[in-house]
């Protein structure tokens, strides 16, 4: 081997990826040549700074206990390809009653002076929810709280009632395809609707809803991206919510949360999913 | 993998994919730019990866297999960056201030070898931070988590070949940055050290063998 095989391979040596033979060649000629020693050197000891600076990190706790809480409550490993329908209801099926609470608060919207300790029975009765388990009383009051929790300044009024509405799960009206859906909904709403999102992709337009959102005719529109709800309630905008088409997301607790308006349509979009994966959403299914 | 029951999957996955956790942490901390970046792929990639558990061959390198999904989901991740709707932090995110890099490293021990004493934890980041995507990552996995040419192939998902020079010139990049940066501070001065060297980048060690077998 001579100084520009050395060169050249002086990488696949240091990275102990040379076979026996390569291996003793190039060692033969280092015992004779200064400058190829001070080479190899030279790439071992900046392996050995790099990795000595860029020291290991460990992961932080709090991202260890989300991965396992993620992995407790995940749904099943996909071993046969479960109805995502049914995956998507039951796994909400115990936010039922706040869902149920949610509907009151919003609609009809006149009704919001009654006294909320009064609303739950009748709420729970409106939003028909049968199938609410034991123990949903308290899932009930931890709504409540979440609506009286207060919000970081800055934030658009609106804000707190519609995130709860899209925290609680409300169920759909409507299923069926979107040609359908937006043919029930139009009858319903003063304004021009149009589903927000193109579906494909794991994107899928699991149902909508007839809502008020600041008293005013709204369409929740229910989505399920890779398993995950995402809930996209559109009314006509305000002057007051002015004509600003981007979006910020915020995130509070495990919520996320955005408002922005588009084509003279208010969207208020809020899931569980990380801002991220939904800025990405919003990029690739967006409607145009 | 097949499974009897889904409580076994389950303690597969915890028993195999998850001591895995702090390295590709490890590895998601200098591939992003940003630490809660390096959280949302690695949680990603553990869901990805526990759906998917079922098509992991029991017995063969779960810790590469979990790598090639974090590079993959990296990946895609940085391929939708560029958005119109930006993620606006104003809340109170826990874990932000955790700092577990000590800068008193081996760096200071010997100054008078490479340049890359003498220059902290944070600059060679930014270093690494300023090349190339996979670049930065074949060298993350091979000079931080010690995998072979062949595992960072099977990764990446590129014949070997492409590892060798994406090493080769991540590695180069790097250095230059890195000695330019140290000239910068007065760490070395300008013709301190070894010259830029201009040398071809290995790509495979044919020409070398048959040159060998062409000679002998």
């Amino acid at each position: 081997m001579n100084c520009d095989e050395v060169g050249k391979y002086v990488d696949v040596y240091v990275d102990n990826e040379f076979d026996e033979r390569d291996r003793i060649e190039l060692e033969s000629h280092l015992t004779e040549c200064n400058g190829c020693r001070q080479l190899v050197s030279r790439e071992r000891d900046f392996r050995r700074d790099l990795k000595d600076t860029l020291k290991p990190i460990a992961a932080p706790s709090h991202l260890r206990a989300a991965i396992a809480e993620q992995l407790s409550d995940a749904d099943a490993p996909v071993t046969r390809r479960p109805d995502r329908t049914l995956r998507f209801l039951t796994r909400y099926v115990p936010l039922a009653a706040a869902a149920a609470l949610a509907l009151f608060l919003l609609w009809p919207p006149a009704t919001n002076t009654v006294p909320t300790t009064a609303l739950t029975t009748s709420a729970m009765a409106t939003g028909g929810t049968n199938e609410i388990p034991p123990g949903i009383q308290q899932g009930v009051q931890t709504a409540v709280v979440r609506v009286g929790q207060p919000m970081s300044s800055g934030v658009v009024p609106a804000v707190p009632r519609t995130t709860l509405a899209h925290y609680s799960l409300l169920k759909a009206d409507v299923h069926g395809g979107e040609p359908d859906i937006r043919r029930y909904m139009q009858a319903r709403v003063p304004f021009k609707i149009q589903a927000p999102l193109t579906e494909g992709k794991g994107v899928r337009l699991a149902g909508a809803r007839e809502v008020a959102e600041d008293g005013r005719p709204a369409v929740l529109f229910i989505y399920s991206v890779d398993g995950e709800r995402v809930n996209i309630v559109q009314s006509a905008a305000t002057v007051a919510d002015g004509a600003a088409p981007s979006l910020k997301l915020q995130r509070r607790s495990t919520l996320t949360w955005g408002q922005f308006t588009r084509n003279g349509i208010r969207h208020t979009i809020a899931s569980e999913m990380e801002p991220i994966r939904i800025s990405r959403l919003l990029d690739t299914h967006l409607r145009r | 993998m097949i499974f009897r029951s889904r409580q076994k999957m389950k303690d597969n996955f915890h028993k195999e994919a998850l001591p895995h956790l702090d390295a590709l942490y490890y590895a998601a901390r200098y591939m992003t730019k940003d630490p809660r970046d390096a959280e949302d792929l690695v949680q990603e990639t553990f869901l990805k990866a526990y759906r998917f558990f079922h098509r992991y061959t029991a017995g063969t390198n779960c810790k590469a297999w979990l790598f090639r999904i974090l590079t993959n989901t990296h990946i895609n991740r940085q391929r939708g960056k560029h958005r119109e709707f930006a993620y606006i932090e104003n809340v109170d995110v826990e874990g932000a201030q955790d700092n577990p890099i000590s800068e008193t490293s081996a760096f200071y021990k010997n100054p008078e070898q490479g340049y890359l004493h003498g220059l902290v934890h944070e600059e060679v980041k930014r270093a690494l931070d300023a090349i190339p995507d996979d670049f930065r990552t074949a060298v993350v996995l091979a000079d931080l988590q010690d995998f072979s040419y062949k595992e960072i192939a099977e990764i990446m998902e590129c014949p070997i070949g492409t590892v060798m020079s994406r090493l080769h010139r991540g590695r180069k990049m790097l250095q230059k940055r890195l000695r330019a940066h140290a000239i910068s501070q007065g760490i070395i001065a300008p013709n301190d050290g070894p010259s830029e060297e201009k040398v071809a980048q290995p790509t495979s060690l044919d020409d070398y063998r048959a040159r060998r077998t062409a000679s002998s």
